[in-house]
């Protein structure tokens, strides 16, 4: 109950804000639009340039509309895209830092390099979560349209993803339910990293380095061959090592940042081995990867694309949480795969396949697993009717986490005690119409699905349209559906937990999955507008309304208590979908200008997020009464909270960016890029047993990142730059009790030819 | 109480500090923009609105021995490109010769047709020699990709110092039964 109060309290400052916000919003787009309105010449259009002679045609310089007008303008869904080239100027230092300049996307950084990414919200839902529910669990990221986000619990672990910066050409962003037309786990949005591929036959290489503070060490090169138009091949390899912001980890029992040997969770270890928990306590991150690349393309009916890696990484993040673990914890991963795609006339089919080993809590027994997860998609596009497009497919996924090597499974010691295979088969189908002297462009997508567990069919849907107004103006609305893919975690969790109950007697906790589960879904309905209101300054507006229910947390079941057995305590607890729904609405609104050497993209996201029938305690009723249920459990339980409705807080209800970026001379390029959230407070399940208002409970404030990046072109090969990160140096942390983020300096070189 | 009304204030004034910068910042920023804006104004064009311009003007620098019997104008593209958009803007509003201008798309070498100019994007994966092969006499074939204009088209178009220039291949040019304007070859840099 303490809880909801602190919450509502909490919010009255930040909702005086918001309008204040707001206001310096407006204000700062209609300044950008009167500038641009300004300089919206008409001097490049086809008309004027007809007018002039030969010779002065040649006296022109040139300049790549392209690369900077918003290639979305007539998507279907909310959409975004960022270029190397954007990614390059401003200065950015990983892929996921390079989020940051999607609108809609909250990238938080927990350690040097390792970061928080939601699309929208969605975050710390149901609050008063073990730190792994913290994570997004509902975002399809893929590389090149192969899915490499983790089955295990459907999040992405970033820094295991084998390619890095130098390998990307873009990455494309949709937001909103997609499944239907992307895949499973396209719950909140699609983050799609597409390679670069050689341009022009013959050698190209990219090196790239950057140096800076907390021994920030980037290093990435690629080698690309072009034999002829046809055939190229490209090899790649990256490494980064990041040092953490500060040597003290956060104790809960403490309530404060102390050395890690002080952490009262360490000092408790009975086996005393806090070195295999934090084999380099001052490393926020090191990994490599080294990726191949084949791509032939016989002609455009006939092209066949091969991917191949290995990568290594260890990262300490907030992510899982043990007994004798702090609150970050050191992650070990190391992975190889293999992708093929070809495309034949009008099929495509895509085969991807990885393997690995991953331990999200280095030093404790249970998280260990070997992994492999296996993807066949066969589509085929029929367009032979004009106008029209249908694309059905089938597709087929497996993934099989086994702990059995690592732990005891005989005395279910680990996470799930031996092999957890999901299977999915599915159909999809996708079409997309356009009528009214193309105008008007229906899409519609619907994919059924067939897992092993939970042993149901789910359909789900997306529905767009887009509506041109005029060359100029486009509307366009979605309604979808979209279910997260089945967990390893939810399905098959096997553990049990034993320990001493008093002087004669133990207890044992049997923590099971549930193959029963029912998937959390989101319907979305969505509105949009886009505008090219002159030839340099656009604008792209998206109101949505988003519905999500049936999340999972862990729910004591039930449990007995015997004062004659040894076992002097019996417990169930399952993972279990809990009453919590919520409602999200919310608006982004994203500009790009473009005047002469200036390109300005300034873009935020307002939302707002109401929490349902949420109840904090994770107990069924028929649970044995605890201090957790206030001794109580027919009244207070994961029901208790029905017909109450609560403001979210664990996201910030507005935030955003903005990419600015000046040529000022021809050498010279100087980039300004911004990125900001307004205060928010993420819950912990601490919080449940402290309720101090204090442990468990992190008010994150408001903060405005400012990164310039100044880069001179020494020769055409060679640019040197001089990154300044967070320039305001405000290190207050941006994730539940891990490190700071305080300003960094990087001097980087990148060389190309 | 007492204590999360500290707190809370606390708060509002660390937002209010950085809302400050934020503020100081997003001010001067598009005042930074117009001052340089206004001192670096020059003339630039997108690369596809110049290229169809170009592509526009060399109508007017070679001839066409075409019959009287042709009442259209034929630009001919090979697979898709960025210069389709600006040709349909300059079919809009010009004719050749009183001739309306038509543009046509082939994704195969088979497709080609007869045409007065035919252009090839870089980005083709077609064979140059099939396409030269299947190329008809009276056809003004212009590519945009290094070496070309020495492999067989008439006129290849290159970037030279952020500028737009092109080559013109002679022997190309009057195999194909045109003849160029001195004006223009004064212009090109000449292949041989």
């Amino acid at each position: 109950v303490n809880v909801h109060a602190a919450s509502v309290s909490d919010h009255i400052p930040v909702v005086c804000l918001y309008t204040n916000d707001m206001k310096k919003a407006l204000l700062l787009l209609s300044q950008l639009t009167i500038v641009a309105s300004v300089y919206a010449q008409q001097k490049d259009s086809i008309s004027h340039l007809l007018k002039l002679s030969m010779e002065s045609l040649m006296d022109i310089p040139i300049y790549s509309v392209s690369k900077n007008q918003e290639p979305t303008f007539a998507a279907p869904l909310s959409s975004s895209v960022i270029t190397k080239e954007q990614i390059k100027r401003a200065g950015c230092t990983s892929i996921m830092e390079a989020l940051r300049l999607v609108p809609g996307v909250m990238v938080r950084e927990q350690t040097n390099g390792n970061y928080d990414i939601h699309m929208r919200g969605l975050d710390n839902v149901p609050p008063n979560s073990n730190l792994i529910f913290f994570t997004n669990s509902t975002t399809l990221v893929m590389i090149d349209n192969y899915p490499v986000y983790n089955y295990l619990h459907g999040g992405t672990f970033w820094e295991t993803l084998p390619v890095d910066l130098n390998d990307v050409e873009k990455i494309e962003v949709v937001r909103g339910p997609s499944a239907a037309m992307y895949g499973p786990n396209a719950v909140s949005g699609v983050i799609n990293i597409i390679t670069r591929k050689p341009e022009q036959e013959g050698l190209y290489a990219v090196g790239k380095v950057q140096y800076g503070h907390f021994h920030s060490l980037i290093a990435n090169a690629a080698a690309g061959y072009a034999f002829n138009n046809k055939l190229s091949a490209v090899l790649s390899a990256n490494y980064q090592n990041r040092n953490r912001t500060q040597p003290s980890y956060y104790d809960v029992v403490q309530n404060k940042y102390v050395d890690l040997d002080s952490v009262t969770a360490i000092r408790r270890n009975p086996a005393g081995n806090a070195d295999e928990y934090y084999p380099n306590r001052e490393l926020a991150m090191r990994k490599y990867a080294v990726n191949a690349f084949v791509n032939y393309k016989r002609s455009e009916n006939i092209q066949f694309s091969a991917a191949g890696g290995i990568q290594h990484s260890q990262v300490q993040k907030a992510f899982g949480s043990d007994t004798y673990a702090a609150n970050l914890t050191t992650a070990k991963s190391d992975a190889v795969y293999a992708n093929l795609k070809g495309s034949l006339y009008d099929f495509t089919i895509q085969l991807s396949y990885l393997n690995g080993t991953q331990s999200p809590v280095q030093g404790a027994t249970i998280w260990k697993w070997d992994f492999n997860t296996f993807d066949a998609v066969v589509e085929y596009n029929f367009n032979k009717i004009k106008n029209l497009s249908i694309t059905p497919g089938i597709i087929f996924r497996n993934a099989v986490y086994d702990d059995s090597k690592y732990v005891k499974a005989d005395i279910r010691e680990g996470f799930w005690s031996g092999r957890a295979e999901s299977v999915t088969k599915a159909a999809s189908l996708r079409a997309e119409y356009k009528l009214l002297n193309q105008r008007l462009r229906l899409v519609a997508g619907g994919r059924i699905d067939k897992f092993n567990y939970p042993n149901k069919t789910y359909f789900y849907y997306q529905l767009a349209a887009t509506y041109k107004i005029n060359e100029q103006n486009l509307v366009r609305a979605v309604q979808s559906q979209a279910n997260r893919a089945p967990l390893i975690i939810d399905l098959f969790s096997n553990l049990d937990l034993t320990g001493r109950l008093n002087a004669n007697q133990t207890y044992l906790l049997e923590i099971r999955g549930n193959k029963n589960i029912k998937l959390l879904s989101s319907n979305m309905f969505e509105i949009g507008y886009r505008s090219k209101v002159s030839d340099n300054l656009e604008v792209d507006i998206e109101l949505f309304h988003t519905r999500t229910r049936d999340f999972s947390n862990t729910v004591f079941e039930s449990g007995q208590f015997n004062s004659t057995e040894p076992v002097g305590f019996r417990g169930l607890l399952d993972i279990n979908n809990v009453a919590v729904y919520t409602k999200q609405w919310g608006g982004t609104m994203a500009v790009n200008i473009v005047a002469e050497e200036w390109q300005l993209k300034p873009f935020i996201t307002l939302q707002r997020t109401t929490l349902y029938d949420y109840s904090p305690y994770l107990n069924a009723p028929e649970a044995p009464p605890l201090p957790s249920n206030n001794n109580n459990p027919a009244l207070y339980n994961i029901y208790s909270g029905r017909g109450t409705k609560m403001k979210h807080a664990g996201t910030p209800s507005w935030y955003g960016g903005a990419y600015i970026n000046w040529t000022a001379r021809e050498k010279l390029n100087i980039n300004f890029n911004a990125y900001y959230y307004a205060a928010h407070s993420q819950l912990h399940s601490s919080n449940l047993t402290y309720n101090d208002g204090q442990r468990g409970v992190d008010r994150l404030r408001s903060k405005f990142i400012l990164n310039t990046v100044i880069q001179y072109a020494a020769t055409k090969k060679l640019t040197l730059s001089g990154n300044f990160r967070n320039c305001f140096n405000d290190k207050s942390r941006e994730f539940y009790k891990s490190d700071e983020v305080p300003f960094m300096f990087f001097a980087g070189a990148h060389f190309e030819f | 109480m007492e204590k999360s009304c500290i707190t809370k204030l606390k708060e509002t004034l660390y937002r209010h500090i950085n809302n400050r910068k934020a503020r100081w910042l997003l001010l001067l920023l598009p005042v930074f923009f117009c001052f340089f804006t206004v001192h670096r104004q020059k003339e630039k064009a997108e690369e596809y609105n110049l290229k169809a311009a170009f592509i526009y003007n060399f109508t007017r620098y070679i001839e066409w021995s075409t019959s009287s019997t042709d009442h259209e104008f034929i630009i001919g593209i090979i697979g898709s490109s960025q210069i389709n958009d600006p040709l349909v803007e300059v079919v809009k509003t010009e004719t050749v010769n009183n001739k309306k201008i038509i543009i046509r798309q082939f994704s195969k070498v088979e497709d080609i047709s007869s045409c007065h100019i035919l252009f090839i994007p870089k980005n083709s994966t077609l064979s140059l020699a099939d396409i030269l092969a299947k190329v008809e006499k009276g056809t003004l074939v212009v590519s945009e990709k290094s070496g070309y204009a020495s492999k067989g088209t008439a006129i290849n178009f290159v970037v030279v110092d952020n500028k737009l220039k092109f080559e013109a291949n002679v022997n190309a040019i009057n195999a194909a039964g045109l003849t160029a304007s001195s004006q223009l070859l004064k212009l090109a840099i000449i292949i041989k």
